[in-house]
This record gives C-alpha cells, structure tokens and sequence, in this order.
C-alpha cells in the first residue's frame, strides 16, 4: 500500500538504521509525497508544494531516525517522532512557515511556535527536537 | 464561519474518520489524518456511528478516495483537546449535499496552525488507541 510500509528492512527497525538508510526511507516517502495533487483527499484538500518538499528533501541528514513523514490536507508536511519522554512535531506549512510543537508524553505542551521558512530554522527546528 | 447543524453531546458517541495511506506512516496514524483543509471553513469531515464502519468506508472509497479503513473518536475526544474549549463536532447530514450521517468537526476556534496540529494530534492518539473499526475485508 501506498504509504503504509510496517516492514522490511528499511521501515522495521528506525533505532538501528544507518544514516544511508536514513536517507533512502525519507527520500522514499517524500517522493510519494511528491506525487500527490490537490484534491487527493477530498474536494479541497491541497497537496504540499514542490518547494517545500524539495526544503526538507535538502535537510533529510536534520531529521530524526524514526520522524515519520506525512502530508495532511492543508497542503502542509508533517514531521513526527518521539525521542525519550518528549514527542515533536515539525510542519512546513503552505507558505513554507515552520510550526514546532514539542510535547512530553501525556500531551502537556513544552514549546510552540511558528517561524519563518529558512534553511537555517528548518533544520533547527528538526534539530532542536533531536538534540532535546 | 463555523459549523452548521445539530451541535453532538453525547460524549461517548463515535465519530468515524477514514485514514489515508499516506496518513500511516510506519503502521502509525499520522497528526496529518485529522487536520481540515483549508477550502473547508476548518470543517474536518467524519461520520456519525450510526452509519456504521464499514458503510463509513465503502461510501468513501467509492468517491474514489483512499483509505486503509475506519477509525474513530469521541465526542467528549474532540472536546477535550489541548487547545481550544470551543472545537466542537456537528451533525450536519442533508446540509448543502452532505450525506447522511455526515458530522463536521469544527476548528474554527483553534487559535493557530500550531494549535490546530496539536488538536489534530491528539484526536490522532486517540484514535490510534482505540484501534481499527473496519478494515477491508474484515467483518464489522
């Protein structure tokens, strides 16, 4: 199924893998990303930009291990992942803003906040989460 | 702009919602599965439970959309978000060509983009927590 990969070597163990693979997993389900449209879920629903999943696609050494990666109907591209008691979560929104929430495990809210699109803020964004 | 129709209050009602592909990234449900589209006034679509999971899917599918299954949420779920006291789900079947049983979970009171992807995360987990309601090829 389209994005729905539970296992394989590349998708089984996200803790384990090397950075080459990585960069495969991530390049793999933003080139599915790639070929969605507007419309793709419904009367509406707006695909990411290319610019924006070209963005990420420059910061994939930035991203977590285990992020996982996906579009949601506003046209935005979801990274999430979790890493010990806290889980983040970065959006590159339609207009290439990033949003970055970090929450601990129960749903409390540690940090918010929307930024301006940069390569330099993205991955700090991605980043921040990691190094946390 | 927010919702029209009949505001639900039974707080253990179920309200369906279909999971695309994309939107199970690594056998999770993404955020991604429950953030509203910008054309749609910050209306997130789901179903009421009396439609049932599997006509949920059926019905959605057979418009040609995607979808691994039916999972769901509860009312007093979408009330009791991180974000905003406000967001609230609406029956609002027959209005303006929606079909029967149709809910709209309304956003419009969500501060934020950032709030409303923490809503969105958290109907996400709850979802996920309750498990599949219908899969293809599996009795309801």
């Amino acid at each position: 199924v389209f994005f729905a990969e539970t296992s394989g070597s590349v998708a089984s163990s996200p803790d384990r893998i090397s950075s080459g693979q990585r960069g495969v997993r991530i390049m793999v389900a933003l080139s599915r990303i790639r070929r969605l449209t507007d419309g793709w879920l419904g009367d509406g629903s707006l695909a990411p930009t290319k610019s924006a999943i070209d963005r990420l696609a420059e910061a994939t050494d930035a991203v977590n291990p285990q992020a996982r990666i996906s579009p949601a109907a506003d046209g935005s591209i979801l990274i999430e992942w979790e890493q010990g008691d806290r889980e983040f979560l970065v959006s590159i929104e339609r207009d290439s803003s990033i949003v970055f929430i970090e929450e601990d495990a129960t749903g409390h809210l540690i940090r918010e906040d929307e930024r301006p699109f940069s390569s330099e803020e993205l991955r700090r964004a991605l980043s921040e989460g990691t190094a946390a | 702009v927010t919702a029209d129709g009949q505001k639900l209050t039974d707080p253990d009602l179920l309200l369906f919602r279909q999971i695309h592909p994309a939107h199970y990234p690594d056998g999770r449900i993404s955020s991604g599965a429950f953030v509203p589209g910008p054309n749609h006034n910050s209306l997130l679509s789901v179903r009421h439970e009396s439609i049932g999971a599997r006509r949920a899917y059926e019905e959605f599918v057979a418009a040609g959309i995607k979808s691994l299954g039916t999972w769901a949420v509860s009312v007093v779920e979408v009330e009791s978000n991180p974000e905003s006291d406000g967001i609230s789900a609406y029956l609002d079947e027959l209005i303006d060509g929606r079909p029967e049983a149709h809910v709209s979970i309304d956003f419009t009171p969500s501060p934020s983009r950032g709030a409303t992807k923490r809503i969105a995360r958290h109907l996400a987990r709850r979802a996920e927590s309750r498990g599949c309601q219908y899969r293809p090829g599996e009795p309801e």
